[in-house]
């Protein structure tokens, strides 16, 4: 299983599935990040974390614990 | 007439409070929603005494996670307004309508503002208001608030909405959600307002049962409605929370594909991107931050400030001004007792702050392009790994970058911090940063005790940056503020091009302000001061001093200055000074001009830097500088801390805990200093090594049992 | 000790000071705690709209 806080600096791939609960997880998905959404990384913050992403036409900061419940492909 | 009620919702930064100031002018009301520390705005549109606009907190959607939305859906569905305003950030379409799904199943009557109309225009993209328009159901228009375009035709289309009552919603939902949100609904009819069915229905179905209005369902339908809910689980292999959020998107991609024409389809790297590559580089982030950070304060204050501020005082206010007064006032024949108060009160005590003016004029030009160029938003998400171990995210950085300039919007930008604790824990630290009325302060005794060194307002600022972060180790300790820090999900608006005329105009209204300060808080303090310095009491009577050492100031200072013994600076001048700096911080600077007889010491030719020098010891000068720093800030910044507390419980205890960093913090650096300098222990230095060793158990002993990850926030 | 000049001086300077107490607490009623016009602080009834005021 692929996670997104795997995926290196320039690369892009598609949500497959959004693990987790509760206030996290639906953030998440609030943010746009459902199943289907391409999602690519743009940076990374000095110290690895967090991320920065640009979905759906605008970028986003994730942190790698959070980008490691969302599977990708 | 009865008053219509105009409710603006939004994401946060979509420009939602820049249009409600639009609206509404002067005539706002600010608060508080009872019992958090979000702020409540309501005011009258103006030139109507008819139509109240109730601005909401911005949310990014109707969940019940964090305080500002469960304040946005209580009072959507519990107070309704008679139409909404949706502010939506045009430049984040997508996102954005993903709250407007929702909103438009309150069954009210809603109007969609399409901000950042300039934004778009920029960036080529194209928007076709018509089709967004059919697609959503509801009005759509274009608004630039930063332009001021198209806000009065918005309230307008905002007004004729609420007469005409709400239309239908659009059916977001299709297939088996739809047909389960239509089963639910079927359920729930005899007991929610029509209104609301849709709204509620889908609620359940995500399994939200604070959604529904009124004491919730009795036990068998409750049971019914959970039935439906765990089939379509069942059925869709997924939950429902994920099923409706994900029909809304594919909802909204469908409307986006019809209305919105993307002039960079693809995802590729801009000049935005570039530059970030360097800025928030693994290895060169942090130099480069402290770089920048030095460089911002070596610029204003060493270089500018020993240049300008010896000229400006000695001089403009010397030579120019007070000497030729004095000599007006003496020829008149005018009482010395107010030709005193005139030249050394009031010229001394103004004038001594008025010479940092160009400094500071400096300083708010530098950090106003770091902020117009978006350098700021970088630096949270530079900082959030280091944050994370202190138990703070990266957003509470932010708050103390602004708080450089002043505490008072510093204090108020915590309010993008979501979870309640952090944000609390924010407010109290946010004022140990020096902010610019802290500057003189540092400048002054750089240049008396420490020959301009750079050093000195970068070692200030190291020492800010220090109690923030030893504070947030030692409270996350504590069972009040224990806990994970909230997900950190956040924006990185592209960098542009700072807008010199934004940012001269907000350099000089800073300054102006700085100004405004000198010649009316801290002209007050000036005299008062200057009196009490120059009267005493002699045999029953209140005569005129000689010397201020007899002063009716003198006696009150050395009441309380027992109290600053240990920190070395135990004399009645540095107490007078560090009290009147609870008004304003300049006043610390000011205070010495008149307690030091500025003006004339300036005509005499001897400095008053002499006369500072003279008084304090290098190890003295930095326990004072950092008591004041640190200390409760200005009362304006009480007054801000007091207003986003929004508790007296809370102020209370933010005041007393800074109180306490400072005093610990002066007594450790004076009493270990002495030490380290050869001087033989005594009872303070004791009293030091006690607080040492408290500090230090307070940092690292171990974090509470049972700190687990908190799903509620 | 208290000639015309010196009467006029502390005329003057009392005049001065009740503009800028007057001011201040006008400031204060119209909502501006600080009593200040600059434009840092959102919400402020005193930030100018296009300013670079931060918000939440």
């Amino acid at each position: 299983m692929k996670t997104l806080d795997q995926l290196p600096v320039g690369e892009e791939a598609r949500v497959v599935r959004l693990h987790g609960q509760g206030a996290v997880k639906r953030r998440i998905m609030e943010m746009g990040l459902i199943r289907g959404t391409r999602v690519l990384v743009r940076k990374l913050a000095p110290l690895g974390d967090p991320m920065e992403l640009t979905v759906r036409g605008y970028e986003l900061s994730l942190r790698k614990a959070d980008a490691a419940l969302i599977e990708i492909e | 007439m009865t008053p219509i009620t105009i409710a603006l919702a939004g994401n946060p930064n979509s420009g939602k409070t820049t249009l409600f100031n639009l609206l509404t002018g002067a005539n706002q009301y600010v608060g508080n929603w009872p019992g958090v520390t979000i702020e409540k705005k309501e005011g009258l549109l103006l030139g109507r005494q008819d139509i109240l606009l109730q601005d909401l907190p911005g949310v990014y959607s109707l969940s019940p996670y964090t305080p500002e939305e469960r304040i946005t859906r209580d009072y959507l569905s519990l107070q309704p307004p008679d139409a909404i305003i949706n502010v939506v950030d045009a430049s984040n379409l997508e996102r954005n309508l993903f709250l407007t799904t929702q909103l438009l199943e309150l069954g009210l009557p809603v109007v969609v503002a399409l901000n950042m109309a300039d934004l778009v225009e920029k960036s080529g993209d194209q928007v076709d208001v018509a089709a967004l328009s059919r697609g959503l159901g509801c009005p759509v228009l274009w608004l630039s608030a930063l332009r001021r375009q198209g806000a009065q035709e918005l309230a307008q289309a905002a007004i004729q909405a609420a007469n005409q009552g709400s239309q239908a919603p659009p059916d977001c939902l299709e297939g088996p959600v739809l047909d389960a949100v239509s089963q639910v609904e079927a359920l729930i009819q005899p007991l929610v307002p029509r209104r609301l069915l849709r709204y509620s229905a889908v609620k359940l179905l995500e399994r939200d049962a604070r959604a529904v209005p009124g004491t919730g369902l009795p036990e068998d339908l409750a049971n019914q409605v959970s039935g439906v809910a765990d089939r379509l689980e069942e059925a869709e292999q997924d939950d429902g929370e994920s099923l409706i959020t994900a029909a809304r998107y594919d909802f909204i991609e469908r409307l986006s594909r019809a209305a919105l024409t993307r002039n960079n389809p693809g995802l590729k790297m801009s000049l935005s991107d570039r530059i970030d590559q360097v800025v928030t580089n693994r290895l060169l982030a942090l130099p480069i931050f402290a770089l920048v950070m030095f460089l911002m304060y070596y610029i204003s204050v060493t270089t500018i400030g020993s240049l300008v501020t010896g000229f400006v005082n000695d001089t403009v206010f010397g030579d120019w001004v007070a000497a030729p007064l004095r000599q007006l006032l003496e020829g008149a024949r005018v009482a010395p007792l107010v030709s005193g108060l005139v030249v050394d009160g009031v010229v001394g005590g103004v004038g001594a702050v008025l010479g940092f003016v160009p400094q500071m004029l400096v300083l708010f030009l530098l950090l106003g392009i770091l902020e117009d160029v978006g350098y700021l938003a970088r630096v949270a998400f530079i900082m959030d790994r280091v944050f994370r171990r202190f138990g703070l995210s990266g957003k509470s950085f932010i708050p103390m970058l602004i708080g450089s300039g002043c505490s008072v919007p510093g204090i108020m930008a915590s309010r993008t911090i979501e979870q309640e604790r952090d944000r609390r824990m924010t407010i109290i630290t946010t004022s140990f940063i020096p902010c610019s009325a802290k500057m003189p302060i540092i400048a002054l005794f750089a240049g008396a005790v420490y020959g301009n060194s750079g050093w000195v307002a970068a070692a200030a600022y190291l020492a800010g940056v220090l109690a923030v972060v030893l504070s947030g180790i030692i409270l996350k300790k504590t069972r009040r503020f224990a806990g994970d820090p909230a997900p950190f999900v956040m924006e990185l608006p592209a960098y542009h091009l700072p807008l010199p005329r934004n940012v001269l105009r907000a350099a000089w209204e800073r300054g102006w302000s700085f100004i405004k300060r000198a010649g009316t808080v801290i002209l007050l303090s000036s005299v008062v001061l200057y009196l009490l310095q120059a009267l005493g009491v002699e045999g029953g009577r209140l005569v005129v001093v000689d010397s201020s050492e007899g002063s009716l100031l003198a006696a009150l200072g050395r009441l309380v200055a027992p109290v600053f013994l240990p920190l070395g600076f135990g004399e009645w001048k540095a107490t007078v000074a560090t009290f009147t700096g609870l008004l304003a911080k300049e006043n610390i600077v000011s205070t010495y001009g008149v307690l030091y007889g500025f003006a004339q010491v300036a005509e005499d030719g001897a400095q008053i830097w002499g006369r500072l020098a003279a008084d304090f010891t290098g190890l003295s000068a930095a326990s004072f500088i950092l008591f004041n720093l640190l200390c409760v800030p200005c009362f304006a910044s009480v007054g801000a801390i007091k207003r986003e507390m929004n508790s007296s419980g809370w102020t209370a205890f933010a005041l007393l805990y800074q109180t306490l960093l400072a005093y610990s913090a002066s007594l450790l650096v004076y009493q270990l200093g002495l030490l380290i300098q050869g001087q033989a222990p005594g009872l303070y230095s004791l009293a030091a090594l006690l607080v040492l060793a408290a500090s230090l158990y307070l940092l690292l002993r171990p974090r509470p049992v049972g700190q687990a990850r908190r799903a509620a926030v | 000790m208290i000639n015309l000049p010196t009467l006029l001086t502390l005329l003057a300077l009392a005049a001065l000071l009740a503009l800028v107490i007057r001011a201040q607490v006008r400031a204060r009623r119209a909502g501006r705690g600080c009593g200040m016009a600059c434009s840092s602080c959102p919400g402020c009834p005193s930030t100018k709209v296009d300013g670079q005021a931060p918000s939440a």
